[in-house]
Parts: C-alpha cells; structure tokens; sequence
C-alpha cells in the first residue's frame, strides 16, 4: 500500500485518457469512481468493509449518469 | 512526510530525548551523530514503535520498553511515551482531473505502561495541530496506516546492520523476492490495482448475471412488433373514420337540400299523396254506394216480410175475427160435418156407434149415405169453407202480429239508422274528393318523386355510411383497448429494458474501470518497474562511481519481472551481491533501490537511515552521500564520528539539524563529563561535526583539533 497513491493516481487518469469518451463528462466520472475505489481499497486494507457493494454502487451512479447522457442524446 | 521533532521519555535508554529534524527543503538532512551504544537504533527503533505499535518491534517475547537500569523499587511501573510531530501532505483531485496538495501538522503521541515483569497496556492517539489547538483524528490507526504503511517499515526505517535486507545472502532467494516484491507493490500501489481488479471482477459478474437475466426476455420485441401493427392499422381506420366523417357530412348536406326542395314542393301539397287521397276517397264513396245499395234492398226486402203485413192488417184482421168469432160462436163455424164424417168413415163406426165397415151391407150403406151427405154438405157449406178458413187463419194472425211488429220496428229503425250514416258518409267523401281534386289542381308540377327518390337514395347512403362509420369505430374502438393492453405490457417490459439498458451501461462502466485498472497494472508491471529498476540503476552507478564504459567490475543492476535485484558484471554475467560486492557496494544498492522506488512512486516520506556509510570510505562514502541526500525528499541519517570522516563539507552544505547523542554510561573512559542523573541515560546536546561539549565531548577530542568546544549546555 502506498502512502497518497498519487503516483498510482496519476498513472489511472493518464490510462482513462485513453478511454473513450463515451458521453460528456464521461471521462470525469470515470476519474472520480477511480479515486474512490482507490481509497475504498485502502480503507478495506485496514479494515473490512462491503468493498464489493461499495464499488457496485459507485459504478451505478456512473452506469445511469452514463445511460442518461446516452438516451438525453439519442432524444 | 516530514518528521520535525520527536520526543522520547522512558524508551529503554531514551530517558528524555528530544530530537529536532530538518524541515528544509534545501538543506533535508537530519544528522543524528552518535557512537556506538548511544541511541541511534534505540531512536530508530522508538520511531517505529510511534508509528507502527509493537508489530515493529523485534519478536523476541520479551522485548521491553522501559529503560533496562529503572529503579522499580521505587517505582513499580514505568510510563513510556514518545511525541512525533510531523507534517504530512496529501492531495485532492482538482476539477481538471488534476492533484493539488494539501499540507497538514500532525500530532502523534504512542505511549505504554509496563511492570518489571509485563506491559500494562499500550495506547496511542493522532491529532491535527491547528493554530487554534489540536483535534483528535479518528479512527487514527487508519490515518496513520495511510500516511505510512506497515509494509513499508523497511523501506523508510533502514537499519544500517540489516541494510542488505533487499539482497542480503542469509535469506531465501524467494524471502528476497518477496521483500522486493512487497516493497514495489506497495510504493507504486499496485496492491491496490489488483486488488481493486479482483473486486470490479466481481462486480462484474454480478451485473452479467443480472443482465442475462432480463436480456432473455424477448417479450417486448413482439408487443413492439404487434403495437406498431396496430398503429399502422389505427391510423388506416382513423383515415378511414375521417373519409365517412366527411361523407357522412355530404350526404347530410344532399338529404338537407333535397329535403328543403322537397319541403318547399310540398308545402303546397303533396301531388302523389293527394292522388292517393282522392284514389282513397273515390274508393270510399264507392263502397259507401255499395253499403246504401245493400241497405235499400234490406228496406225493400223488409216490405215484403209478412210481419209489414200484420203490422199494417192488424186493425182490418181484429175486426174480421171479431165478426168469425160471432160466427163461431154462432156455429156456423166451423164446418165440422164433413171432416167429422169423414173421420168416421175412416174409423168404421158411426157417431151413433153403428158399423160402418164397408164389408157389410149395413155399413156400406152407411157409408154410402155418409158419403152422399159429405158431397152435398161439401156443396153447401163452400161458403161457410171460406169463412171457416179465414176463421182459422187470422185467429193465428192476432198472436202473430203482435209479435212480428215490435222485431218490425227494430229492423226497420237500424236499416233507417244506417242509411243515414251511409248517407252521411257520402256526402262527407263526396266533399273531400271536391276538396282533394281541388288542391291537386293548385299543385304545380314539381317532381316530389325524383325528390323523394333522391332523399331515400342519400338516407340509405348515409345509412351504409353510417354502418360502415359504427364499424369502423368499434374496430378503432378495439383497436385502441388492445393498444393500451399492449403499451402496459410494453411499458412493464420497457421498464424492464430500461432497467437492462441501465444495468448494461453500468457494465460499460465497469469494463473501463476493469480496463483503466488493467491497463494500469500492466503499466506498472512494465514500464514502472523498469522506470525502478532504471532509477536504481542510475543512482547505484552514481554512488559507487562505477563506470561501466571503463572496465568496471560492476556494469548494470536491475529488477527483474519476476523482483529479483539483479547486478550484472562484464559480459552480462550475474554477481552474487553477498560475495561480489563489497560492503559499500551492498549498502549503496539497497539505499538506491529504496530511493529509486520513492522518487518512481513519488512518495515523500523521510529515509530514515542508521549508519548508512558504514563500511564506505574515500569517494564511494561521499558519493553515497551525496547521492542519498540528492534523491531524498527528508534524509535522517543516524551517523558516527568515523561515517562522517571525510564528508564534513557536504554535511556543511546539506545538513540543516544536527543532533549529538550520548550515553552517560560512557563516563569517564569514553565520555569526558559525567551525566546530569546518577543513572545512565542518553543525553542529547546540538554539537554538530565540528563542535563538541561538555555533554557530548569524548576523551582527546580537545587535542584532536577537529572540533571547537563549546560552552553552556
């Protein structure tokens, strides 16, 4: 574990640059989620937590930011 | 991580120590001189405690904390404590997908109680020093295992004894492995990624599953497929409906106006109608003839009934009677003498009872005579005939006549009645046919039939249209009910699709954050472990001022994917670092694999080193130096008089605190000065390598001419 992961963090962001963006913003929130994955796995290292349905929920904020933006598109 | 002061009270020889780090980014060297069996690893070792409890402290069950000469006959238990503060900076993620750093004071206070023979208890609290006060941090344990991890005890706290621990010989090749391997893990955090890859996995299947779930419900293709049907089908019937609208609209407009022709034509009088009515009337006058025809025949036929008769007789038949019964009673009549004899000629005996069986004589004589007296009464009596016989007959009229004439009357009185209506009637149709004949006349000739014809052409048009309109609407009507069955079964299934196509967009999600997290696993086990292994390659050569264009025994050192620290001689041949390489060497490679993978993982937190140059001499020693202090973001350097030899200059120029520690205990061979306590302690003065004190002065440093004394404590 390291101490402020902002090496790990930069190399994340510099990898969602190259994910596509599938709607505006769409990089963005992808940011946020990994952060807080980031720090959900550095808080599970010290103590247990429901990590699995934590990432869950924040992917399903994501998952209907994402369906919202495609469907507000497509009307 | 910058550590700027600690205070240790009652750690085994740490009595009271307190010790000030370098906080400068210029000069970020701490150097803590101190000899041998005076503190440094005790400092090393307390440092640890602070931060990471007793899992820091070496296993042996019975490692003490208190300080090994405590007087527990005076006091029982011993309260061992130390204080670090330390500035700890993070960063937050800014709003452009950038980082800025967020610097904070910290607190950190660990303390214990023991008993000579066991360890009361062990606590230890986190606060933020504010300019206002401090403010507990909980759960502190999780603040302080972010700020410096358990694992990474090792690679900040490097003991100078242990300073191969990354390559030393003693241990398995695959113990080796595992240190490096846990150290890069956990600098460049790629526990974290696989950690997280693992749990995103998981997620991921669990949304598959649902996914699969609701996808295999093709429901909603076909009530799709049967609504839009249905709408196609609705808007032909809808058209439709508007088409027989609009005819429905015309026609009325026809019927209207051939209506108002009509209305207008016949406001006068229907022709046809009126020709009926006078066919009609002319036919009643007709049969009303017929009926009086018929009446007056009864009339006639009534005349002649003989009831007329009596009826009109009565009085003439009343008289003629009287004057027969004057007769009759007179004897005249009847004339009974013939039938009498006859009826006695026919009984064979005579009134006076003789025999008048024509077989005898006397009889037949009798007869004879009867006969004769017949034939001359017959003659004789023609008259009274006559007068006999009308006796007779009216005496039946009398009776007769009296009931005839009232049944008479009656029939007569109903004929008369109905010749008279008869007669009414006939007259009354007689007038109307004048009458109807006369409007006919006043009709122009306006055909009200072609009008006629025409009305009822467009009324069963418009019925048809109407008929085929009430079709059209029950099928719109049906329609439209199986339309709305269907959009609510569409709209359960939508809400179904809805909620796929909201599950299969957090599965997109969650393929790029498995791909953003792989992705980045992938780069670090590849491009940044080699980015290490390059660093530590660099700093290594700096340090021990290899060249390896020169003939150097030493050419190139690097990790391997599998975190084997490798060093590579002529010809690529591996060096065993135990037997290869010298001491210096040795330390030099593990100091700069430590720094390499800070400086990589961009990590600032201090090394904190207990007598790293040990073993070095002449350049290397200043090399490793230099190049330590060079890559280091706080370098504490636990050092003895003989490491600095040869580095004053560079101490000089990069050391920005200089602690001098000493053990009282050392008095007299050793320490000139005796301690300020009757009990060995280590005492702490801020002597640097040019100077020494009463506290920290040891025996010849006056005539060694290495150090200015100074005064004062």
């Amino acid at each position: 574990m390291s101490l402020d992961h902002r090496y790990l963090v930069n190399l994340l962001f510099s990898t969602i640059k190259k994910v596509e963006e599938r709607c505006p913003g769409y990089q963005e929130e992808l940011q946020k989620i990994i952060i807080e994955i980031v720090s959900l796995e550095r808080e599970h290292y010290t103590r247990r937590i429901s990590i699995k349905q934590k990432i869950a929920e924040r992917c399903s904020r994501v998952g209907v930011f994402l369906d919202r933006s495609v469907k507000e598109k497509i009307s | 991580m910058i550590i700027k002061r600690v205070h240790f009270k009652n750690f085994r020889i740490l009595r009271d120590v307190v010790i000030d780090f370098s906080d400068s980014e210029e000069k970020n060297l701490t150097v803590v001189r101190a000899e041998n069996e005076s503190g440094k690893t005790t400092v090393l070792l307390g440092l640890q405690w602070a931060f990471f409890s007793s899992k820091s402290l070496p296993k042996e069950s019975d490692f003490r904390l208190y300080p090994i000469n405590w007087d527990f006959d005076r006091f029982p238990s011993v309260k061992i404590e130390i204080e670090i503060d330390f500035e700890h900076s993070t960063f937050r993620p800014t709003a452009n997908g950038g980082t800025r750093d967020v610097k904070r004071d910290y607190r950190l206070i660990r303390i214990a109680e023991e008993t000579q023979e066991a360890q009361s208890y062990e606590e230890a609290a986190l606060y933020e020093i504010k300019p206002q006060g401090t403010i507990p941090i909980e759960p502190f344990e999780l603040k302080l295992q972010e700020m410096l991890p358990l694992d990474l005890r090792e690679v900040f706290f490097t003991d100078g004894d242990r300073a191969l621990s990354f390559i030393e010989a003693d241990i398995s090749r695959n113990d080796k492995r595992e240190r490096v391997r846990g150290a890069v893990r956990s600098l460049l955090g790629l526990n974290i990624v696989e950690n997280a890859e693992s749990h995103v996995e998981e997620v991921f299947r669990s949304l598959n599953k649902q996914v699969k779930k609701q996808t295999d419900d093709i429901e909603s293709n076909q009530i799709s497929s049967e609504l839009s049907n249905i709408d196609e089908r609705l808007d032909t019937l809808i058209q439709e409906k508007k088409k027989l609208s609009d005819d429905l609209i015309n026609i009325d407009l026809n019927i209207n106006k051939v209506r108002r022709r009509l209305d207008s034509a016949l406001i006068k009088g229907d022709k046809e109608e009126l020709q009926k009515q006078l066919n009609s009337t002319e036919k009643s006058i007709n049969q009303i003839q017929n009926e009086i025809s018929k009446v007056e025949h009864l009339h006639t036929s009534l005349f002649k009934d003989e009831a007329v008769f009596y009826f009109l007789l009565k009085p003439l038949i009343n008289s003629g009677i009287t004057e027969l019964q004057k007769q009759k009673d007179a004897g005249t009549i009847p004339k009974n003498t013939v039938p009498v004899l006859e009826e006695r000629l026919e009984c064979s005996e005579c009134l006076c009872g003789e025999s008048l069986d024509n077989n005898t004589v006397d009889g037949k004589r009798r007869r004879a005579i009867i006969l004769r007296k017949i034939e001359e009464q017959k003659h004789r009596d023609r008259l009274r005939d006559t007068l006999t016989t009308i006796y007779y007959q009216t005496k039946g009229l009398t009776q007769k006549s009296d009931s005839a004439s009232g049944v008479w009357l009656n029939t007569y009185k109903s004929i008369q009645e109905r010749q008279d209506f008869l007669d009414y009637n006939l007259e009354k149709s007689e007038s109307d046919y004048k009458d109807i004949d006369k409007k006919i006349d006043e009709i122009g000739d306006v055909d009200v039939n072609m009008l006629r014809t025409q009305e009822k052409r467009y009324r069963s048009i418009k019925t048809q249209i109407s008929i085929d309109s009430q079709s059209v609407s029950r099928e719109i009507k049906v329609m439209e009910n199986r339309k709305i069955e269907l959009s609510k079964q569409l709209e359960s299934t939508l809400k179904k699709r809805e909620k796929t196509q909201t599950l299969l967009s957090e599965m997109t999600v969650v393929r790029d954050v498995q791909d953003v997290f792989r992705e980045t696993h992938s780069i670090i086990m590849n491009q940044e472990l080699m980015k290490v292994s390059d660093t530590m390659n660099e700093y290594f050569i700096e340090m021990i001022l290899a060249d390896p264009d020169q003939k150097s025994i030493i050419r190139k050192t690097e990790i391997t994917p599998d975190f084997d620290i490798v060093v590579y001689g002529p010809e690529r041949k591996t060096l065993d670092p135990d037997i290869d390489l010298n001491g210096a060497s040795r330390r030099a490679l593990t100091i700069s694999f430590i720094l390499a993978l800070a400086n990589v993982s961009g990590v600032s937190a201090p090394n904190i080193i207990d007598t790293p140059l040990g073993m070095t001499a002449g350049l290397v020693r200043r090399s490793i130096l230099e190049k330590t202090i060079e890559h280091s973001n706080q370098l504490i350097l636990f050092l003895t008089r003989s490491e600095i030899e040869g580095c004053q200059d560079i101490l000089n120029n990069k050391c920005g605190k200089t602690t001098t520690l000493s053990n009282t205990s050392h008095h007299p061979r050793m320490l000139v000065n005796p301690g300020p306590r009757d009990y060995a302690e280590i005492v702490v003065c801020d002597c640097d390598h040019e100077h020494v004190c009463h506290v920290c002065e040891r025996t010849g440093d006056r005539t060694s001419g290495k150090f200015s004394f100074k005064s004062g404590r």
